[in-house]
């Protein structure tokens, strides 16, 4: 399971954070893959919520998990967007912040 | 004013600070490319993608036009900046658009968009948060990542007319003044980084969101592109994904990697620009073309570090911008392939290998308008008795008659001692 231990790594690392369950009144959505090497997922429905929401939990699959982006490509012939944590922005002085213009928090729930 | 007298005004008011704050996104990249093994090897294959990109452009072009169109996007062929800024003022006349929300581009910069639309009347608000800090100052970006990099979190809370500088404040403060734009605009233009030939996709990668909400909230999509950024897979797309955010800010991937296809209720048009790219093919320049505007070669470079953007007065600045900017205007910008010490750190870190150090020496070649005494010079030393005569008027010339036709070597410089006598008689 080292794959599963290095997304979940590289998940906090961009902000994001593992869910036990998807909260109430977080936007819910599923994940098709993830990606170890930085923790991003892949979601092909494209939907207006996955940014206006202030909170967005994903639903993945811990067998999905594959080690690089690269890798990941095969899969993928579709239009759709690899998002890794919550929108951020280092824009004021270099400071790094949690929502920028997409959602404030980011949670992974793997099943 | 040129770049030396503009840097040197710039690094008395925050010269360290500025160097301080790049120099740490430098060594954030070098940690981020240390965890990937085979970054070499992957430096490689995307330098040899887009060597057969630039190869095989017109093709590429072609093929992206045909898919694109095949997938429900339209698509525009824009020959130079005025025909793109055209093509976009009509897209946008049609729908009688009033006010558009706009992300990052380094392309519309170069074709001046903003200027020419908000002159037929259009609101345009930028979106990324840099780039909207920029816009309220009447700036123009000074790093083509890090619009703003040349701002403190006083300069941003001045803006807004806040007394508090807290920097998740301010930036809440914009998040929700921007949102409303948002949801009020009739139209979102975004650029692309990258383009896919064998899909008709367009591939928007961002921290903020930013592009997105311009990309799904409004009816209308525009993208403009220019014609470099096309590659020929998916698969080639994997490769550039692994490399963009490690090498721009040490990320190991942006928050947001979109690729856009068809736009589900509404249209998406991608206007391709190409503004002298297909021209600049055919010169010893083409290898500039493989840029992917990662901005990393600026971050590193040690003149650019110490002077900031605007010392370089085009819109892309550092090592890229010193060789598209001569390119674009050779009388204007002769000033910035000097503006570099031919260090070779942009050469190191650049992800598609472009021969920096190669090409900024022919640039400085290109600009240089021959000068008489250099010419003389040189001819001088075909002949003994030219060149014993051509020493004497130099050893004979007043001193500070020399530093003036000298000019800008002995700004900083002194001239040597010159010898009374000959080394050899």
């Amino acid at each position: 399971m080292e794959k599963l231990d290095k997304f979940i790594q590289n998940l906090k690392k961009a902000g994001g954070e593992v869910l036990d369950e998807a909260p109430d009144g977080w936007y819910k959505t599923k994940a098709l893959l993830g990606i170890a090497e930085n923790g991003a997922v892949w979601i092909d429905e494209y939907v207006k919520e996955l940014f206006l929401s202030e909170n967005v939990a994903v639903i993945l699959d811990k067998n999905s998990i594959v080690e690089t982006t690269q890798e990941a490509m095969e899969y993928i012939n579709t239009p759709g967007i690899f998002i890794s944590g919550p929108s951020k922005t280092a824009d004021v002085e270099s400071f790094l912040v949690y929502g920028a213009h997409g959602p404030i928090r980011f949670g992974i729930h793997l099943i | 004013m040129k770049h030396y007298e503009l840097a040197v005004e710039f690094y008395k008011k925050q010269g360290p600070r500025h160097d301080r704050a790049l120099w740490a996104i430098r060594q954030k990249r070098d940690k981020a490319i240390k965890e990937v093994k085979e970054w070499e090897k992957l430096r490689q294959q995307a330098s040899e993608i887009k060597d057969y990109v630039i190869e095989n452009l017109h093709n590429l072009v072609d093929e992206f036009m045909k898919n694109a169109k095949k997938e429900g996007i339209e698509v525009y062929f824009a020959k130079d900046a005025k025909e793109h800024n055209e093509i976009v003022l009509n897209l946008l006349k049609e729908i009688d658009a009033k006010k558009i929300v706009k992300s990052k581009s380094m392309l519309t910069e170069e074709c001046g968009l903003n200027e020419f639309l908000e002159k037929n009347g259009i609101n345009v608000i930028d979106t990324d948060l840099g780039e909207r800090i920029v816009q309220l100052r009447g700036e123009k970006p000074s790093h083509i990542v890090l619009p703003a990099i040349h701002t403190t979190k006083e300069d941003v809370a001045e803006i807004l007319g806040e007394n508090n500088t807290d920097p998740t404040y301010l930036t809440r403060k914009m998040r929700k003044l921007l949102r409303e734009e948002f949801l009020s605009a009739d139209a979102g233009i975004s650029g692309a980084n990258f383009l896919i030939a064998q899909k008709g996709y367009a591939v928007v990668c961002t921290n903020e969101g930013n592009a997105d909400l311009g990309a799904i909230l409004p009816p209308l999509h525009i993208i403009s592109v220019g014609i470099e950024k096309l590659i020929p897979s998916m698969k080639d797309l994997g490769v550039f994904l692994r490399i963009l955010a490690r090498n721009a800010t040490g990320q190991a991937i942006t928050t947001y990697s979109s690729i856009f296809g068809k736009k589900e209720g509404g249209r998406r048009v991608i206007v391709l620009v190409d503004n002298g790219r297909f021209e600049r093919l055919k010169t010893e320049f083409k290898e500039t073309l493989k840029c992917i505007r990662c901005s990393a070669c600026l971050t590193t470079c040690p003149v650019f570090r110490r002077s900031g953007g605007h010392s370089y007065r085009y819109v892309i600045p550092g090592p890229i911008g010193s060789l598209l900017a001569p390119l674009s205007d050779k009388e204007e910008y002769s000033d910035l392939p000097f503006a570099c010490t031919l260090c070779d750190s942009c050469e190191m870190v650049c992800p598609v290998k472009i021969p920096f150090s190669k090409q900024l020496r022919e640039m400085r070649k290109y600009v240089t308008n021959e000068n008489i005494i250099i010419k003389f010079a040189e001819k001088s030393m075909h002949s003994a008795t030219v060149f014993k005569l051509f020493s004497k008027i130099i050893r004979l010339t007043p001193k500070p008659f020399l530093e003036k036709i000298t000019n800008e070597w002995s700004r900083y410089k002194a001239l040597p001692l010159i010898p009374k006598e000959r080394f050899i008689k």
